[in-house]
């Protein structure tokens, strides 16, 4: 499975990279809105979305990747924030699910692996 | 307040200053003796050497200084960064393996590796982090029970002590609940977070810190502090469940609304009226309770009788219209003011009666005079 890796947080980056990697997927990571932007065309199994990103927002890269690009790609947002409006509005803009840190990897590579199934 | 590096700063500028101005001075001295005849021009001019010599010194340390600072601090900076990187792979690969990290003691990057990586994990990787983190033995709960720790060197260290949540380390966190600088206070209730929140409140609980201190205490936990005034309610004496209600108040907690209703038959008027305070903030009617209320009204105790006087709104309507019109014969103008106010906001129409037609002059002056400001304001 070839996953992109949204995430700004070196910790989270590599925390994530191991987990998924030792599950055998493929990790693709981009650590800034730009990047991500850039490479969300890509034709990928499923995508790990962080929100707070420099340079943008990750719900703008959610709303592109459903709405312009008419993609169903898995989205699973990993973020710090916890306002049940953003929660909501990441939910309205097709996320499968949304996750808060502190995060368990297993937990988010198992989600992600039933989404795609 | 100082930071790290600041003292030697100060000092050196300190000395460059002085070195200056016993250099101006010397000329001062000389040249003036020199316009009087005491010296003569060679001695003049040594003088004159001397103090430029004296600065040049003075100029050529602090340049040296803050190039030989800036120069370290580059270094230090990509060294703990390699560290940083270096532990961190480490302590990953430990988690995901199930090795062993590797042996401590650990310098100050690896801490902060670990620091991070229990930020981001739950569960029993968390765990894991968790147990390395005591193994590492870090200085934080030390520093924070030294009396010679700067302020931020506490703050630093109240931070990290967030990150770990390691619930055994809240005894050093709790004094600074009542420290007298209301940065460190702030800091402190923040360490409080998710399972660790519920260690607060027990420890909170044998604290015994005065009642204001515990709601400034609720009211920073903000969205983390209904676990802990629940436990308030429950276990709590006077004084905290006082604080317990007000904080149910002000930060809506209205989740703990039902559990407010037997409180308003306390022993205590102070704790009664915190009850109906935070019923009136929440908008929670009293139901089951509404006699509870309106015998408040005859109470003795004039606040008592205001905070009844302003929860009547959300009575059953009749019940209140009637409790209302009664409590513009109140003897207290306080009162009478807040069952005017209160009628305001439930029937204008009945106000304007009572502005024209209400028996007691005083009630009746009172509704006229809100009726106006009603106006006014409208």
């Amino acid at each position: 499975m070839r996953v992109l890796l949204v995430e700004d947080d070196p910790v989270v980056a590599r925390v994530l990279e191991m987990a998924l990697t030792r599950a055998g997927h493929q990790v693709h990571l981009a650590k800034d809105f730009p990047t991500a932007k850039a490479r969300l065309a890509e034709p990928w199994d499923a995508i790990v979305l962080d929100l707070n990103l420099p340079g943008g927002f990750g719900l703008d890269l959610l709303r592109r990747l459903r709405q312009d690009l008419g993609r169903a790609t898995p989205v699973i947002i990993l973020s710090g924030l916890k306002q049940e409006r953003t929660i909501l509005e990441g939910m309205r803009l097709g996320a499968q699910d949304y996750l808060t840190k502190p995060f368990s990897p297993q937990e988010l590579v198992l989600r992600l692996e039933r989404y795609v199934a | 307040m100082w930071r790290r590096g600041e003292r030697l700063y100060a000092l050196l500028v300190f000395l460059v200053v002085a070195l200056e101005a016993l250099a101006l001075g010397g000329l001062v001295w000389v040249f003036s003796g020199r316009l009087l005849g005491v010296f003569d021009y060679p001695t003049a001019r040594l003088h004159l050497l001397r103090a430029l010599l004296l600065t040049a010194l003075a100029l050529v340390v602090l340049g040296a200084y803050v190039l030989v600072y800036h120069a370290y601090t580059a270094l230090k900076e990509a060294r703990d960064k390699a560290l940083y990187g270096r532990y961190l792979s480490a302590f990953t690969e430990a988690l995901f393996s199930g090795t062993e990290p590797p042996p401590p003691p650990w310098p100050e990057p690896a801490l902060e590796a670990l620091l991070h990586l229990r930020e981001t994990l739950k569960g029993e990787m968390g765990e894991k982090v968790a147990q390395w983190l005591r193994r590492g033995r870090p200085p934080w709960a030390f520093r924070l029970k030294s009396r010679w720790a700067s302020r931020p060197e506490r703050l630093e260290a109240l931070e990290a002590l967030g990150l770990a949540r390691l619930p055994e380390t809240l005894e050093a966190i709790l004094p600074y609940l009542e420290h007298r600088d209301p940065v460190l206070r702030l800091a402190a209730a923040r360490v409080a977070q998710g399972e660790g929140v519920l260690h607060l409140g027990e420890a909170l609980l044998k604290a015994g810190l005065p009642r204001g201190a515990l709601l400034e205490v609720f009211l920073l936990l903000e969205d983390r502090a209904e676990p802990v005034v629940a436990l308030f309610l429950e276990k709590g004496g006077r004084g905290e469940v006082w604080a317990a209600l007000e904080a149910i108040g002000r930060l809506h907690l209205h989740g703990l609304a039902e559990r407010v209703l037997p409180f308003l038959e306390a022993e205590d008027p102070e704790v009664q009226a915190a009850a109906l305070r935070a019923l009136a903030r929440l908008g929670y009617p009293p139901v089951g309770y509404e006699d509870v209320v309106l015998g408040l009204l005859r109470r003795e105790e004039e606040f008592l009788r205001v905070h009844a006087a302003r929860l009547l709104p959300l009575l059953p309507q009749n019940l209140a219209r009637r409790a209302l019109w009664e409590a513009l014969k109140d003897a207290s103008f306080y009162v009478r003011r807040a069952a005017v106010e209160a009628l305001a906001s439930l029937d204008l129409e009945l106000l304007r009666k009572a502005g024209e037609a209400h028996p007691d002059p005083y009630g009746r002056a009172m509704a006229a005079q809100v009726l106006r400001e009603v106006a006014w304001n409208s």
